[in-house]
């Protein structure tokens, strides 16, 4: 404990880190790289998908058995990473972050994203075609959409949330704009397609990780 | 590792405080200067004061809109001992990952 007139440099660190300033200038860069870190599993896992659909087999053969458990395995992979690496940025900011999350959160958030919008997707395939069809592969913006909502509301109380449900709501718009538009049903169009989805949640997550930075 | 003599009214708490809000922002108001350091009106006139004696910020009155209030603002020489502390600072724990600095089994 520093006392009033002197101090180790460790307490003198420890100081630094107690102001303000420095805590929001930490807490910002730190929740910005959260953000790209979410943004590379997002996009890893989309293309995944699209290896999944497109590239593993013919289209024509049918598909190898239990072929779903290469999208599992490969996303529960991506969902562990991506959470380890969130609790690692934040606890490499320690001197800022004097209450730490429980590290279960950022694992737990990440599953519970993919699991709701894989039930939603499925649930509502299940029925009739629900209008035009336009992109296949338009439920890749529906999990990045939640993703960033969640991502905001939990790093509410360390960063401003509105870049991030911005974010979200834009990723919404898109996922039901790109779902909903009469586009052909051609394997290259959906291939390209596609893969113009799968970027999209690098780079909305991107700028929002590199906004929330600029702003500390 | 001892703090270099001219670098010794930085290195306590409160003052440490006063100076890193000050090499980030440039130039605060007191009430400012008061939420980010939770230094008290006395605390913080007092250690400001004997940092000002040493030439490291200087403290103006201002007329804002509620009224006239102290501000702080960092000198050139205090941006100057500021980053060299933080050299000293750097410097401290790249002693500790030095090889004779470790202690391994």
């Amino acid at each position: 404990m520093a006392s009033a007139t002197s101090m180790t440099p460790s307490e003198a660190i420890a100081t630094l880190g107690s102001v303000r300033a420095y805590r929001e200038r930490l807490t910002g860069r730190a929740a910005g790289i959260v953000w790209m870190i979410w943004g590379t599993i997002l996009t890893l896992l989309s293309f995944q998908a699209l290896y999944a659909e497109f590239g593993a087999w013919d289209h024509d053969a049918p598909k190898p058995a239990m072929g779903w458990l290469l999208e599992l395995v490969g996303t529960a992979f991506g969902v562990a990473f991506a959470g380890l690496a969130t609790n690692a940025v934040w606890r490499a900011h320690a001197l800022d972050a004097e209450r730490m999350h429980p590290r279960w959160i950022p694992f737990a958030a990440g599953a519970a994203v993919v699991l709701a919008v894989s039930g939603l997707v499925i649930a509502t395939n299940a029925l009739t075609d629900l209008g035009p069809r336009g992109l296949a592969f338009a439920p890749i913006l529906l999990v990045a959409s939640a993703g960033a909502c969640t991502i905001a509301l939990l790093q509410r109380r360390r960063v401003r949330a509105a870049p991030g449900l911005w974010a979200a709501a834009a990723l919404l718009a898109l996922a039901v704009a790109t779902r909903f538009t009469p586009l052909p049903q051609d394997r290259d169009t959906q291939f390209w397609g596609a893969a113009a989805l799968a970027w999209l949640p690098l780079a909305a997550y991107a700028f929002v990780g590199w906004w929330t930075a600029r702003k500390a | 590792m001892q703090v270099p003599a001219e670098l010794e009214a930085i290195h306590q708490p409160a003052r440490l405080r006063v100076m890193a809000l000050l090499y980030q922002r440039g130039d605060v108001g007191a009430s400012a200067a008061r939420e980010a350091t939770g230094l008290t009106p006395g605390n913080l006139d007092a250690h400001a004061k004997k940092l000002a004696e040493v030439g490291l910020l200087e403290a103006r009155r201002a007329l804002t809109r509620e009224g006239f209030e102290v501000r702080y603002r960092i000198t050139a020489a205090g941006v100057t001992a500021m980053a060299a502390y933080l050299d000293w600072l750097e410097s401290f724990t790249r002693e500790l990952r030095r090889p004779e600095a470790q202690s391994r089994p």
